[in-house]
């Protein structure tokens, strides 16, 4: 039973990787007309990335992280500042004209070398969970705690962003920049976009492989026994809070390079990925998705922002709002499992699930 | 000594403000363990209905009566939130009762719709309240001014925490309250209906979020994010006082007040705001349970 739904996640990922591997075929041959589809898609891959890691840190080990948005847009500013500066030749921009610098601020410098850059995109976002995660979890800050904590600590760092504007450009963000690959506008430059989407969609399935390995083997049953009697693990001699702070870790690194990913797509970066709102936007993909599956947050991901992109085109962005709020508010109050346990429910066999809830309730109460 | 005295008032005017806001969060979030993200809604609903009964009042009453509206928004705001908090109980809140993370994101669902809401309605851009005449201006002592709408909302502040302390401890319904929230099932064993007291008490606390919208309002301009610009540091407010006690409350909107202004002697204000929230983020590490602890032996509090 076990492994039929195993493979079954891995089937359905399998389709999704052949289709966005299409998806640029499709262009050339003419099938889609507008290569902002591909540049939307792009995007929706690093979306699936930072749902994947949101997933193993809530879906798994019950921690919710209302502040990804941050270490999504930390990796996001890395990239975007080495891209700003391939741009510009090494050179001072024009918003540090503005703000009075006369020289390359040194927390720009390690961004003028690709390679610097990468590590940074890896290693800042680490750092900073690291160092935030250390603590909470030593002091067993839990459950909606952290929540609100990871919450005020995002809306600091955004504030600060805006308020320290001739080293981040304030509220307008980094702009005009190309991707890693050189230009991704226009008919010509196809080929560049073609590289990046298929890097792009490589850093997805190694992301995917790798938190399926995880959480197939034991650590990943830890991180779930820590989810449902996070006591009973201390009791069994486990370092609870080691764990969760290097799931917290992962999960900021992988937002880290889902950011990276997002800015070479989008072409620029804006303090509004690091609001609490766009934070807790990623939590609705992975609840809607499916939350405890790494299948449940890719396809979340997907479909939520393909249906925003759909509807938003569509000048229905009105109603979009009204849609989302809902689903969200019916999927956590119905569906626990999202989309990903309602397909879930229909196969398993009805006995044995009343079975095992009767006697999950038993415990609880 | 003139600036200084400036500063104390601003600082206790900000408290206030941060207090009126947390008000509602301390008795729904610290009572009832329920995270209302919804609660800055409430407070936009409150300011939104201010302005609808100030332009219902300019069409119907002579001009020289028109301050009266305020004290009508008052009573108005406070009723349709207390509505408002109790349909969404009954529909949202009471299925999710134990389930704090839940409650959070079913609400964070309900404050898109809410928002957007008031966008298909009011518009995006921002509306305004005219203060009545007696609020505007300032009395000025010796050179500090202290301007009227401030001193009138640390009142109404002094009032609610008034109201509140009545109900909670003084009246029957506060004693039905607070043992449902100490000892559910044992209160149920004495006759107590607390599905009915779980829904006055969370409508109360939207009552407050009302009236702290209709203050809200007297300040600055209304659109549909102004509750979550004062959503992040009321939890904080609420978590550093302590979960479960309206002292600790009081006391954390007081220190985040306080030391926000004080911090804007010497940088700007945003940044003020972000250092002390930081700076109690750090305090929290060394104290996770707050200033106030409420004594439990069990296990997972």
């Amino acid at each position: 039973m076990k492994s039929i739904k195993n493979q079954g996640s891995n089937l359905c990922f399998g389709i999704i990787v052949i289709v966005l591997a299409l998806i640029p075929l499709l262009y050339q041959c003419g099938m889609i007309t507008a290569s902002s589809t591909i540049l939307f898609i792009g995007k929706c891959m690093s979306f699936a990335i930072v749902a994947i890691g949101l997933d193993l840190i809530w879906g798994y080990t019950g921690i919710l992280s209302l502040g990804h948005g941050l270490y999504f847009a930390l990796g996001g500013y890395g990239m975007a500042m080495y891209l700003k500066l391939q741009s510009t030749g090494g050179a001072i921009t024009d918003f540090m004209h503005i703000g009075g610098l006369t020289e390359l601020p040194l927390i720009w410098k390690p961004f003028q070398s690709l390679p610097v850059t990468l590590l940074m995109v890896v290693v800042v976002p680490g750092i900073v969970a690291g160092l935030i995660g250390y603590f909470i979890f030593k002091n067993r800050v839990k459950g909606v705690y952290f929540s609100i904590i990871s919450q005020a600590l995002t809306w600091a760092v955004y504030s600060i962003f805006i308020a320290l504007s001739p080293y981040t450009n304030g509220n307008v963000g980094i702009t005009d920049i190309k991707s890693v690959f050189g230009s991704i506008k226009g008919n010509m430059n196809f080929g560049n976009l073609m590289i990046l989407f298929y890097v792009s969609l490589i850093v997805l399935i190694l992301v995917y492989a790798g938190a399926k390995f995880l959480v197939g083997c034991k650590f990943g049953k830890l991180l779930i026994a820590i989810r449902d009697g996070e006591n009973r693990t201390y009791f069994s001699g486990y370092q609870v809070s080691r764990y969760k702070t290097f799931v917290y870790v992962l999960s900021a690194i992988l937002a880290g390079v889902a950011g990276a990913i997002f800015v070479n797509f989008n072409g620029c970066i804006t303090p509004s990925q690091m609001t609490i709102s766009y934070s807790i936007t990623m939590v609705i993909w992975v609840a809607i998705g499916g939350r405890g599956t790494i299948i449940g947050a890719v396809i979340g991901a997907f479909l939520i922002n393909l249906c925003e992109y759909q509807l938003s085109s569509g000048g229905f962005v009105e109603i979009w709002q009204y849609v989302i709020g809902a689903i969200f508010c019916i999927t956590i109050l119905f569906l626990k499992g999202g989309l990903v346990g309602i397909v879930k429910d229909r196969t398993r066999c009805k006995k044995k699930e009343k079975k095992v809830e009767g006697r999950a309730l038993g415990v609880n109460s | 000594m003139v600036q200084f005295i400036n500063t104390l008032f601003n600082g206790l005017s900000l408290s206030s403000i941060i207090l009126l806001t947390s008000l509602g969060l301390a008795i729904t979030f610290g009572l009832m363990r329920v995270i209302n993200m919804a609660h800055g809604e409430f407070v936009m609903i409150g300011a939104y209905t201010t302005y609808v009964v100030q332009n219902l009042f300019a069409g119907i009453f002579p001009s020289n009566v028109q301050w009266l509206f305020y004290f009508i928004a008052l009573p108005v705001s406070f009723l349709i939130t207390f509505l408002l908090g109790s349909v969404l109980e009954k529909l949202v809140i009471s299925r999710l009762y134990g389930r704090e993370i839940d409650s959070l994101l079913a609400t964070w669902g309900i404050s898109l719709i809410l928002q957007q809401a008031a966008r298909s309605i009011f518009g995006t851009q921002g509306v305004n309240v005219t203060a009545p005449f007696f609020l505007r201006g300032g009395l000025t002592i010796g050179g500090c001014t202290f301007s009227y709408n401030r001193i009138f909302i640390l009142l109404l502040v002094a009032l609610c925490i008034l109201g509140v302390y009545m109900v909670m401890y003084r009246s029957g319904f506060g004693k039905k309250m607070r043992a449902v929230m100490q000892n559910r099932p044992m209160a149920q064993c004495m006759g107590i209906n607390s599905r009915k007291v779980d829904n006055i008490t969370f409508a109360i606390g939207s009552g407050l979020a009302g009236i702290a919208g209709c203050s809200v309002a007297l300040l600055g301009s209304i659109d549909s994010t102004i509750g979550q610009s004062y959503i992040v540091n009321s939890f904080m407010a609420v978590v550093l006082g302590g979960v479960g006690k309206l002292v600790g409350t009081v006391l954390g909107s007081g220190i985040i007040g306080f030391s926000s202004i004080f911090t804007e002697n010497y940088t700007s204000s945003t940044i003020a705001k972000a250092v002390v929230l930081l700076i109690v983020i750090v305090f929290l590490q060394k104290r996770p349970q707050g200033l106030f602890v409420i004594k439990s032996r069990s296990l997972d509090e």
